[in-house]
C-alpha cells in the first residue's frame, strides 16, 4: 500500500465513508450512465450549480453538460456578462446569481462546482457543506493548509462529497502510464523526475469592466488577473505546478518530504514597460524548485514565462527517470488528438520486452521512443481488465479528463462515496505548491511533516 | 488554387505566427500599431481562441463537441453551446439556399470515396446509396428553443471542415485592428489594411495543380475570403480522374475542374459558399452569384488551355511585385 493510503487518510476516510460502506459501494464502481440512483434520489438528475464562470468554470460546465444525468440548474459570478454568457451556455432556464450565498440558499442544487479565485475556495466550500451540498472544488484546493483542514472538517460534519479537480488523475494516458509502466517496474528504480510548464508571455487575462470593490477586488485588474497577486493566488506553483506535482506524487505513490527553491519576478516586472501600467503583480514569473521524496527520489520542477521551448514540442511535461528507462509524459501537446502524449526510452543495453518490439515507435534525435498509448501498447487488456473503474472501454479513452471527473463526481454524490481525488489528496497536493512558495520566499529548505495534515 | 500574402510595409513592426490546426495550419500576420509586448499578448490570445475553437469544432479531435454530437445525437437530443448552434444554423441555411450543394453531413460519402484517409477508391452503387441514406441536412433537427441538435439517421456525421475554418474571423474579438489571418489556405480574414497605405491586404489567386503563377490579386480590407476547389487532390481509377470535390446531391465527385473564391463580411459564410460554388460548377455558380448578389471569382480549369477567370461583383488586379 502506498503512502497516500497511510493511516491518517484511512482514518479520515472511515469517518466519511459510513454511508458508502452501508451501500456496499466504492467510488467509481458503477458508471455514470448505468448507476442506479441512491435511495432518495428518485432517478432525478444531479442538480448542479456552478460558482465561478471564468475559463476553468466553463471547461467544467461544458464537460458536465456531456454527462446525461447531470443538470446545471444555476450559475453564479460577480461579473454579469460572464455569468449571463455562461448561463446561456448551460441551457434555457438556468438560474443566474451574483452572490454565491444566494445560490446556495435559493437555487435547488444538490451539489456545486467551485471554480473561483484560490483565496475564495475555502469560504465557499465550507458554506456549501453547511448548506448540505456536495462540492467539486477546483485545484489548488485552498490558499493555506489550515483552510484545507477547515474544508475537510466541514465536509465530515456535513457527510457530503468533496472532490478536488486534479484532472490528470483521470487522464486515460496517465492512468495507463502509471499502471502499465511505472507500477510494473518497466522504468526500473525511479530516482529522479524533472517537470516543467514553461510559457512565453506575461500570463495576463483581459480584465472585466465594472466595480468589484465590494467583493474585495479594489480594481478590475486584480479580479481579472487574480493569479498575479499573492493575496488571491499562489502564483505559478498553485495554478500550474500543483497539477503536475499532484500527478507526480500519485504516479510515484508517495508524497514529498522536503522542498527548496528559488523564484523571482525577473522579466514581467511592474513598471518595466513590458506589462501595462495597471499590472502590479507580486507573484514570481520564474520558479525553480526541488523536492525530496522518500526513497531518495528527487523531483525538480520549473515554470517560467519567458521561454516556451521544449525538445518534446510541448510547453509542459514530466520526465520520469529510472534505472531501466525514461518516461516522458505531457498533457499539452499541440497537434495530437487528445493533446497528450507519452514516450518511453529504454536505457542502453536494456532488453525490450516482446510487446515493445511490436509497439509503435518514433525516432527522437536518434533515440528510439516507444509511443505510450493506452489503445495499442501492452498493458491491461481493455476487454478483460479495465484501465480504471472509470475507463472501461475504448470509447472512454476519447473522453476529456474533465468529463471523467464529472462522471465520477456524479457517482460519488449519488452513492455518497469517496472520489479518487478527494480532499485529503487535495490537501497534500496543495501542500506541495504552498510549501514550495514558502521555501522560495524564506529562501530555506522546508520539510513536510505528516502531522501537519492532522485534522 | 492557393493564396498568399504580399509582404508589404516591413518597416513597421510585424509579427507572424504559423501553427498546425484542424488538419491543416493557421497563420496570422499582425501589423504593429502598438508596442511589441501588447501585440504579442493579442496574438497569443488570438491563438488561444483558435485552439479552443479547434478543440470544440474539429471532427478530428475525439473529445470535440462535434464528435460528441456525432456519437450521441441519434440517441437523444444534445444541448449545443450558443456559438456552435449558430454555426450549425448557418450550415443549415447555406445548405438550404444552395439547394444542397453545401452539406456538413457529407462525412460518410467522403469516407466511402476514401477522401478522409486520402486513399481514393470507386465504391459500388449500393454502397453510395447506403452512404447517401446517412447524408442530408434534412435528417438534422435543430431546435432553437431548447438549443439542441438531433440526428435522425444512425451513423450520420457532422463535419464542419468546410465552414469551421471561418473561425479566423474570431480575430475580430482579439482586439487586433490590423491583421491577416488564414486557416488551411482556404479561409482568409483581413482586418483593416496594411500600414503601407495600400487599399487592402493583397491575396494572390493561383490556379490548381502544379502551377505557381498567380492569375491576379484581390485586395481585402475588413473582408473575408474563402476558396475551394479541385486542387491537386484526386485519384485515377480505370483511366478516370476523380477529384476530391464531392457533390452531396449525387453522392459522386463533380465532373468539372474549377476553383471558386467567395468574398464577404463573414468568413464562415465565404468558407461555406465557396465550397458550394465549387460543387455547382462554373455555370451554376455564376447563376447563383448573380441571383443572390454574391461576390466571387470563378476559375474554370476544365478546358485544355489556360484557366478562365471570371470576377463576379469584385475586382481582380494585376499581379505586381515579387510572387
Amino acid at each position: 500500500m502506498d503512502s497516500l493510503e497511510g493511516m491518517g487518510r484511512r482514518e479520515f476516510l472511515k469517518s466519511v465513508a459510513v454511508a458508502t460502506a452501508a451501500l456496499g459501494l466504492g467510488a467509481g464502481v458503477a458508471r455514470a450512465q448505468d448507476t442506479a440512483p441512491a435511495a432518495g434520489a428518485g432517478g432525478e438528475p444531479l442538480k448542479l450549480g456552478l460558482i465561478g464562470c471564468g475559463g476553468q468554470g466553463n471547461v467544467l460546465l461544458a464537460n458536465a453538460l456531456r454527462v446525461p444525468d447531470i443538470k446545471i440548474v444555476g450559475v453564479c459570478d460577480i461579473v454579469d456578462a460572464r455569468r449571463d454568457e455562461t448561463a446561456d451556455r448551460a441551457g434555457p432556464d438556468t438560474e443566474k446569481y451574483t452572490e454565491w450565498a444566494e445560490l446556495l440558499e435559493k437555487c435547488p442544487v444538490d451539489a456545486v462546482i467551485v471554480a473561483t479565485p484560490l483565496s475564495t475556495h475555502a469560504g465557499i466550500t465550507i458554506a456549501a457543506f453547511q448548506a448540505g451540498k456536495h462540492v467539486f472544488c477546483e485545484k489548488c484546493m485552498a490558499y493555506t493548509i489550515d483552510e484545507c483542514k477547515d474544508m475537510l472538517r466541514a465536509q465530515v460534519q456535513a457527510n457530503k462529497v468533496l472532490q478536488i479537480g486534479h484532472h490528470l488523475r483521470y487522464h486515460p494516458l496517465y492512468v495507463h502510464a502509471k499502471r502499465a509502466f511505472i507500477e510494473k517496474g518497466i522504468l526500473g528504480d525511479i530516482t529522479s523526475v524533472s517537470a516543467q510548464w514553461n510559457r512565453n508571455g506575461p500570463w495576463r487575462r483581459e480584465a472585466p469592466q465594472g466595480d468589484y470593490s465590494k467583493w474585495g477586488y479594489p480594481s478590475p485588474e486584480e479580479l481579472g488577473n487574480w493569479r498575479l497577486y499573492n493575496k488571491y493566488s499562489g502564483g505559478l506553483m498553485t495554478e500550474l505546478g500543483s497539477h503536475q506535482l499532484d500527478a507526480i506524487s500519485w504516479m510515484l505513490g508517495r508524497n514529498p518530504t522536503a522542498v527548496c527553491g528559488v523564484g523571482g519576478i525577473d522579466y514581467w516586472k511592474p513598471g518595466s514597460g513590458r506589462v501595462p501600467a495597471e499590472d502590479q503583480r507580486d507573484v514570481p514569473d520564474n520558479v525553480h524548485v526541488i523536492y525530496e521524496y522518500p526513497g531518495g527520489v528527487k523531483v525538480d520542477y520549473q515554470s517560467s514565462t519567458t521561454n516556451a521551448f521544449n525538445i518534446f514540442g510541448t510547453q509542459c511535461c514530466e520526465i520520469f527517470r529510472g534505472t531501466q528507462g525514461t518516461l516522458v509524459m505531457s498533457h499539452l501537446v499541440e497537434g495530437t488528438n487528445l493533446k497528450s502524449a507519452g514516450w518511453l526510452f529504454l536505457e542502453e543495453g536494456v532488453q525490450q520486452q516482446i510487446w515493445m518490439t511490436m509497439a509503435h515507435k518514433v525516432d527522437v534525435y536518434g533515440h528510439e521512443a516507444i509511443h505510450v498509448d493506452a489503445t495499442v501498447t501492452e498493458g491491461p487488456k481493455l476487454a478483460n481488465q479495465p484501465i480504471s473503474t472509470l475507463i472501461t472501454s475504448e470509447g472512454d479513452l476519447k473522453k476529456m479528463t474533465y468529463q471523467l471527473e464529472m462522471e465520477e463526481f456524479l457517482i460519488s454524490c449519488r452513492t455518497n462515496s469517496i472520489p479518487s481525488c478527494d480532499g485529503m489528496i487535495g490537501m497534500k497536493s496543495a501542500a506541495d505548491a504552498l510549501l514550495a512558495n514558502q521555501a522560495m520566499s524564506t529562501q530555506s529548505r522546508v520539510t513536510f511533516d505528516e502531522g501537519m495534515y492532522a485534522l | 488554387m492557393n493564396s498568399d500574402y504580399s509582404a508589404v510595409g516591413l518597416d513597421r513592426f510585424r509579427l507572424c505566427l504559423r501553427r498546425p490546426a484542424m488538419g491543416s495550419h493557421f497563420e496570422l500576420v499582425v501589423d504593429g500599431d502598438r508596442p511589441a509586448a501588447e501585440l504579442r499578448v493579442l496574438m497569443d490570445e488570438a491563438w488561444e481562441l483558435v485552439q479552443h475553437l479547434v478543440d470544440r469544432l474539429s471532427a478530428h479531435v475525439p473529445a470535440s463537441d462535434i464528435c460528441f454530437i456525432n456519437e450521441h445525437a441519434f440517441a437523444r437530443p444534445v444541448l449545443v453551446a450558443p456559438d456552435l448552434f449558430g454555426l450549425l444554423r448557418k450550415a443549415a441555411e447555406t445548405s438550404d439556399v444552395t439547394g444542397g450543394a453545401f452539406d456538413v453531413t457529407i462525412g460518410p460519402l467522403a469516407k466511402l470515396w476514401g477522401f478522409f484517409g486520402r486513399e481514393g477508391r470507386v465504391p459500388s452503387v449500393a454502397e453510395i446509396d447506403e452512404a447517401m441514406a446517412r447524408v442530408g441536412m434534412g435528417h438534422v433537427e435543430l431546435d432553437p428553443a431548447a438549443r439542441t441538435i438531433r440526428l435522425h439517421r444512425p451513423g450520420m456525421e457532422i463535419d464542419l471542415g468546410a465552414i469551421g475554418k471561418g473561425f479566423v474571423e474570431m480575430l475580430r474579438r482579439s482586439g487586433v485592428t490590423c491583421a491577416l489571418a488564414q486557416s488551411g489556405g482556404s479561409s482568409i480574414f483581413a482586418l483593416g489594411a496594411p500600414p503601407d497605405g495600400s487599399d487592402g491586404w493583397r491575396v494572390g489567386l493561383r490556379p490548381g495543380g502544379a502551377a505557381t503563377e498567380r492569375l491576379g490579386v484581390v485586395e481585402l480590407r475588413d473582408r473575408a475570403f474563402g476558396t475551394s476547389g479541385d486542387h491537386e487532390q484526386h485519384f485515377v481509377a480505370d483511366g478516370v480522374r476523380y477529384g476530391h470535390v464531392l457533390d452531396p446531391r449525387s453522392g459522386r465527385p463533380v465532373g468539372h475542374r474549377m476553383s471558386a473564391c467567395c468574398l464577404g463580411d463573414s468568413a464562415t459564410r465565404t468558407d461555406a459558399l465557396s465550397t458550394a460554388l465549387a460543387v455547382m460548377g462554373p455555370d451554376e455558380a455564376r447563376r447563383f452569384c448573380v441571383q443572390h448578389g454574391e461576390s466571387a471569382v470563378v476559375i474554370d480549369e476544365s478546358g485544355e488551355g489556360a484557366p478562365v477567370v471570371e470576377a463576379i461583383r469584385c475586382t481582380i488586379r494585376p499581379v505586381a511585385g515579387p510572387p
